[in-house]
């Protein structure tokens, strides 16, 4: 078995794979935080709104 | 250390420029963990994100976590003294991490039962006492792995810029980083976790490209190779040559430790599929992350064997040789082979992108330690401490402060035994050997638990307290049973048996004990249901 030609093959093969995968997370895993915070704000929304009704005094 | 060897480790070409550039991104991280403190409402939150991770922000985060300083140090050592027979590490951790992406195996049930960490499914699965004995096992195993973590990256960070070795520099390094850590981790927990590792994938990964560009640029591809073969020979390459320092027992148990406990196994890791959005998500990010999985070992052990190269054959490096290899009878100390890295890199690059390499190695150590100290914390919290107090229990707000507390107690604990440890085992070899302490038994308990309909309580506390006999792997205990005697001609210490064939003993006591207990001592009545663990987080 060869290997030094087995790693020079894993070395160039990952790293090419690797700078690829870079590019995806950079762009991808930017638009997954900006989910993420969205939903992270949307619950803290929801129990503002909640403790405003229950703050207002019943009508009659 | 002679000032000799303090007068070469500290010619870095680290300038002012890149010590604002350090700073800057430390304050930004700061700052991402104090904003998003908010959002850290309860324990899911907390610990979990909302279980809100998308694919890719969860192929960055397991990046950034797993491949930390400290796995960069103890890699770039593997590589600095195996060449590239240590390759077989990396082949093997991404190739698991793609069939375990494939098959779902442990980490697509865990996703489904929804739980927080794994000790809570021992107690879904088992029982309450499960929980607590695997947390404690875990707890201890773990906090004894990351003992070491503070001490090996402050050193990259002293060999990089150029500081003092000695005297005041490394503890004030380990200090700052270490408060740094434990603010913005204390403040936003998981959130916090995953913001910042995002930002730290994408430094880290542009950062370790262009430096490995620049390695291969500067002492030459094929020089590379034909120096490592001059300098170790075929056991460079061959994993399973003699001389190599591995070996057929620790391939094997590199197919246990790097492959199955690494991505399927280690809390660390599994805590990200447990935050993913989806089982579906978590198989996805298994897939792809098998190239970090990867790259995450190669990368640093290409740089160690670059360091090498560049000791052994590159004139810059020359006065290098005199200080990490002297020679055989001339009663100098060698350095210490973990500076060879990070004055390997402060040597070949240049100004501002030093500064940003620096960056994303600071950024590699707090992803790791940030992730340890909340996954450790929680564990004591949610699997220890919140099961033992029974119904009384443990509201959400209580369980969030008594996790921030602990994580400044296992801040004392990191720098105490950064300050005094003075240890000279193998960093990876150390790791492997306190992680398996704890996973030795997790793996059976984990696999009977999910794959056996038969495996019962007192099978899974069997196997817990098996896997702990993995402790017999450590060097001072080996000494302490017999296992390790003093050769009387030379006077140095002879193992009987490695830290790897001890440890896939250990396993195959741990799958053993499964089995025969679970079979003789079968559960009288099923298992504790899904609604009935201690946590309300789950």
């Amino acid at each position: 078995m060869d290997w030094t030609l087995l790693w020079k093959l894993m070395l160039v093969v990952m790293l090419g794979l690797f700078a690829v995968m870079a590019v995806f997370g950079t762009i991808l895993g930017g638009r997954d935080v900006r989910r993420l915070l969205k939903h992270l704000r949307q619950p803290e929304a929801d129990e503002e709104t909640e403790t405003e009704t229950e703050a207002t005094p019943p009508s009659d | 250390m002679s000032p000799e060897a303090a007068a070469a480790l500290q010619q870095t070409r680290f300038s002012t420029i890149d010590g604002i550039i350090v700073v800057v991104y430390l304050a930004l991280s700061l700052l991402i963990g104090v904003m998003v403190r908010r959002y850290a409402r309860n324990m899911t939150a907390y610990v979990g994100a909302d279980r809100k991770i998308g694919t890719w922000l969860g192929v960055a985060t397991m990046l950034g976590t797993e491949m930390g300083l400290v796995t960069v140090m103890y890699s770039a050592q593997k590589g600095f003294t195996g060449g590239f027979a240590a390759f077989h590490i990396a082949l093997i951790a991404g190739v698991t991490t793609l069939i375990i992406g494939a098959t779902g195996f442990i980490v697509g049930p865990l996703r489904r039962a929804r739980v927080l960490t794994i000790p809570e499914y021992y107690e879904k699965r088992f029982s309450r006492r499960v929980r607590v004995l695997g947390g404690c096992i875990l707890a201890f195993g773990g906090i004894l792995n990351m003992g070491l973590f503070l001490k090996v990256g402050s050193k990259f960070i002293v060999g990089i810029t150029g500081l003092s070795g000695e005297g005041w520099a490394l503890p004030s390094v380990m200090v700052a980083l270490l408060l740094l850590v434990l603010v913005y981790t204390a403040l936003g927990g998981m959130i916090s976790v995953i913001l910042t590792d995002y930002v730290q994938f994408v430094v880290l990964s542009f950062g370790i490209l262009v430096a490995t560009g620049m390695a291969i640029a500067k002492l030459g591809w094929f020089h590379i190779f034909e120096t490592t073969h001059t300098v170790l020979g075929d056991a460079g390459f061959n994993p399973v040559a003699e001389g190599s320092g591995f070996g057929w027992s620790y391939v094997l148990w590199m197919f246990v430790t790097a492959g199955l406990v690494g991505c399927a196994v280690w809390p660390t890791a599994v805590s990200r599929a447990l935050a993913m959005e989806s089982e579906k998500a978590v198989r996805r990010q298994y897939m792809v992350s098998s190239i970090s999985f990867t790259v995450r070992f190669m990368i640093p052990y290409f740089w160690g064997i670059c360091a090498l190269v560049f000791i052994h054959a590159s004139p810059e490096g020359a006065d290098l040789k005199a200080l990490f290899f002297p020679p055989e009878g001339s009663g100098v100390e060698a350095v210490d082979n973990l500076y060879a890295l990070p004055v390997f890199l402060g040597r070949l690059l240049p100004p501002v992108l030093i500064g940003i390499i620096t960056a994303a190695m600071i950024a590699a150590f707090m992803s790791t330690h940030d992730s340890y100290f909340l996954c450790w914390s929680s564990v004591i919290t949610q699997d220890i401490v919140a099961p033992l107090r029974g119904k009384r229990g443990l509201s959400e707000a209580a369980r969030v402060r008594l996790t921030r507390l602990i994580i400044f107690a296992l801040g004392g604990y990191v720098l105490y035994w950064g300050l005094f440890y003075e240890g000279s085992d193998d960093i990876w070899d150390y790791m492997a050997v306190t992680g398996a302490i704890y996973f030795n038994g997790a793996i059976a308990v984990l696999v009977g638990g999910i794959y056996w309909k038969r495996a019962s309580r007192a099978g899974a506390m069997a196997a817990l307290v098996a896997g702990c006999t993995a402790v017999f792997g450590l060097g001072p205990v080996q000494q302490l049973v017999g296992l390790q005697t003093r050769d009387p001609a030379t006077g140095e210490w002879v193992q009987r048996l490695t830290g790897a064939q001890v440890g896939l003993m250990s396993v195959g006591l741990a799958f053993a004990v499964m089995v025969v207990f679970s079979l003789a001592m079968p559960d009288r009545r099923p298992s504790v249901s899904e609604g009935e663990t201690s946590s309300p987080a789950s």
